[in-house]
């Protein structure tokens, strides 16, 4: 079965403008929080991406989200490009792409009963029967009782708040959810519980979902595959497993080292990297990464690596693994 | 290191918020020691009491709402619950020091890093002028802030949030305490930058020989610093042991359930283990063990008593009815 495209990113970069003066406004700088990304997302897959603050991750979703229009390259939904939808495209857009945020505390709504929240991005003209059957489909769905909807955020936990954004956004039978660190806000034993909801209703419905997060540990446990993005770039993808086993791009290496041990006796000797995320408002020259580098070249800070296929269905951007011909 | 005389012994400690929903009690009879030198680190999830344990060693819990009800904190064999007010400021800062968890709001916008460093060199040590200046940089290159003398008129909006926390660093560790409380002190850093800030951490505290009660919710950061764990569960300590042990005998079932919920690289097959229902609410706590509610294997003793503390080995000890033997 040859799974459909939902979302393809190609080129996309975003920019935001540096500005000084009140009147006489003028642009001083541009900060390239995305820049020249390119990114899928089939039916039915997990895709995830790594990156610490800073890297533009963030960015990258609310162009996916459409909160954010790309600077330059193209965003295609089933096919279709961007500047060609119509208004029923828009809809069916943010239909069909829901999202779910981290923090489940300012992400609901304190005002609303949990029914009015969930039933929000249903349109206007759907019969209130239909809606109320929709409300206890997805309440189930997640875990929680019916009566559940007439109360208030502030009457539920981390865990059952966060149950109840992912109703949300199951609500207007998505096919995708992206979902911006998921968990970083809970406690550990309520992650385990929201972390097998989500794998119990992709497996269900058969969504795809696009993860952000800093959080290796959970990202390997979801994601199937896996971009690593520096600065504004992606440096590394691959199948996850793949990834994890074998990282070769220096960064995604240190990243991966970086983690903590999940016993005593791991306790290694890290690679510690030295100096911190540059900023995006003036890049390093040539390779972004090349002044934390430990492998490092001449070429590096000259000429920006392309991503290129070291190992089959591997995209690596390094002067170092793509040795140049 | 167990033969030494302890520098930190809690005993009993017992730390209660009186409020309108009634009396919830934080911290509930938490007792541990800590030798020169070494690393606890007290796990548990949001309101089980770990940072009201640590704001207690320092007299910090916030009044009248909470105070300190019973027990003993002996910093050294003193008493420190029985200190003077004035006595206990001094205590602060030189003796025990402490790094909180996001370097953003504990540092002061509207100071000089120099300044917030300085404050706590000149309050304790009263040195002044260029001796002062000297120390500061001391304290600030001791946590590899690059060019240190460059950066005193800096402001902490001007630093990265790594910079800022090793700034906080330098402040607590100017006076060389014996003793540093470390309140989730990386949760807000990047991954990388956690890995440098905990290696520092832990090269100044085996340079020094400072003992450091390490306050977290992840067993990464136990498995990388720890000598001991104290696990706590809604304000009591439900298990205690050396981290080896913990990690590789785990006898309470909430320590094993932490353990086991945390996605590992070599178990990524199926469903993770995850712990049904919600911490328990401290104000109207059931008589019996608090965890019995989404104990896996509670009985019907689990809801009568509180378990008594049992020694599985030497220095591990839990409070659970599966370990009570049956008479």
């Amino acid at each position: 079965m040859s799974a459909q495209t939902i979302l393809e990113g190609a080129g996309l970069r975003k920019h935001f403008p540096v500005t000084k003066g009140l009147v006489l406004t003028r642009v001083t700088g541009w900060v390239k929080a995305v820049d020249q990304v390119s990114v899928t997302l089939q039916e039915g897959e997990t895709v995830g991406l790594v990156g610490e603050s800073g890297s533009g991750k963030t960015t990258l979703a609310k162009l996916f989200l459409l909160l954010e229009r790309p600077t330059e390259g193209t965003l295609r939904f089933y096919g279709k490009d961007l500047g060609q939808f119509t208004r029923e495209d828009f809809a069916r857009y943010r239909q069909t792409v829901q999202a779910v945020f981290q923090d489940p505390w300012s992400s609901l709504n304190p005002r609303m009963r949990v029914a009015a929240i969930i039933a929000e991005p249903l349109p206007r003209e759907t019969p209130k029967s239909q809606v109320k059957e929709r409300l206890a489909q997805v309440l189930s769905e997640v875990g929680l009782s019916l009566a559940s909807g007439d109360r208030f955020p502030h009457e539920f936990s981390g865990g059952q708040r966060q149950r109840i954004a992912v109703a949300r956004a199951l609500v207007t039978y998505p096919k995708s959810i992206i979902l911006d660190e998921p968990v970083s806000a809970l406690d550990v034993s309520i992650r385990a519980q929201v972390l097998n909801l989500l794998k119990d209703i992709q497996h269900r419905l058969g969504l795809s979902y696009f993860v952000i997060s800093h959080d290796l540990a959970t990202m390997r446990y979801i994601s199937s595959r896996l971009n690593v993005m520096y600065a504004g770039k992606i440096v590394e993808t691959g199948q996850s497993q793949e990834v994890y086993s074998n990282p070769l791009h220096p960064y995604s290496q240190a990243l991966l080292s970086a983690a903590l041990p999940l016993h005593p006796s791991f306790r290694k000797s890290r690679i510690v990297l030295s100096g911190e995320v540059p900023s995006p408002l003036n890049p390093p020259s040539g390779c972004r990464f090349h002044p934390r580098c430990p492998l490092r070249m001449a070429i590096c800070s000259e000429l920006e690596p392309l991503l290129k296929e070291p190992a089959p269905g591997r995209l690596v951007a390094c002067h170092a693994v793509n040795k140049p011909d | 290191m167990a033969d030494q005389t302890p520098l930190l012994e809690v005993r009993g400690l017992k730390t209660y918020f009186f409020t309108r929903r009634g009396t919830v009690k934080a911290v509930d009879g938490v007792s541990f020691s800590l030798a020169p030198g070494e690393t606890l680190a007290v796990v548990g999830e949001s309101g089980s009491g770990k940072s009201v344990t640590a704001l207690s060693i320092l007299r910090l819990v916030p009044e009248p709402a909470g105070r300190i009800v019973g027990g003993e904190v002996l910093l050294d064999g003193q008493d420190v619950l029985k200190l003077k007010r004035r006595e206990m400021r001094r205590v602060r800062g030189s003796r025990i020091s402490m790094v909180l968890q996001d370097p953003m709001t504990s540092l002061n916008p509207a100071f000089s890093v120099g300044d917030q460093v300085g404050e706590v060199v000149k309050l304790h040590q009263g040195v002044v002028g260029g001796e002062l200046r000297r120390r500061v940089v001391d304290a600030l290159s001791r946590l590899k802030i690059p060019s240190a003398e460059h950066r005193l008129a800096d402001y902490p909006h001007q630093m990265s949030g790594g910079m800022r926390q090793r700034v906080c660093g330098a402040i607590a560790l100017s006076c060389q305490p014996r003793l540093l409380i470390a309140d989730e002190p990386t949760t807000s850093l990047d991954v990388t930058i956690q890995a440098q800030f905990l290696e520092l951490l832990r090269e100044i505290q085996e340079r020094f020989h400072i003992s450091v009660v390490f306050i977290t919710h992840d067993f990464g950061i136990v498995a990388a610093t720890a000598h001991k764990v104290a696990v706590m569960y809604a304000g009591k300590i439900v298990e205690i042991g050396t981290t080896e042990e913990i990690f590789d005998n785990p006898v309470h079932p909430y320590t094993e359930a932490l353990l086991r919920c945390v996605p590992r690289s070599d178990r990524l097959e199926g469903r993770l283990v995850d712990i049904p229902g919600q911490p328990p609410d401290l104000a109207n706590l059931a008589p019996g063990c608090s965890f019995a509610p989404r104990c896996p294997r509670a009985m019907d003793r689990c809801w009568e008593a509180y378990p008594p503390e049992v020694e599985i080995s030497t220095g591990h000890v839990t409070n659970c009815w599966l370990a009570v033997k049956a008479p």
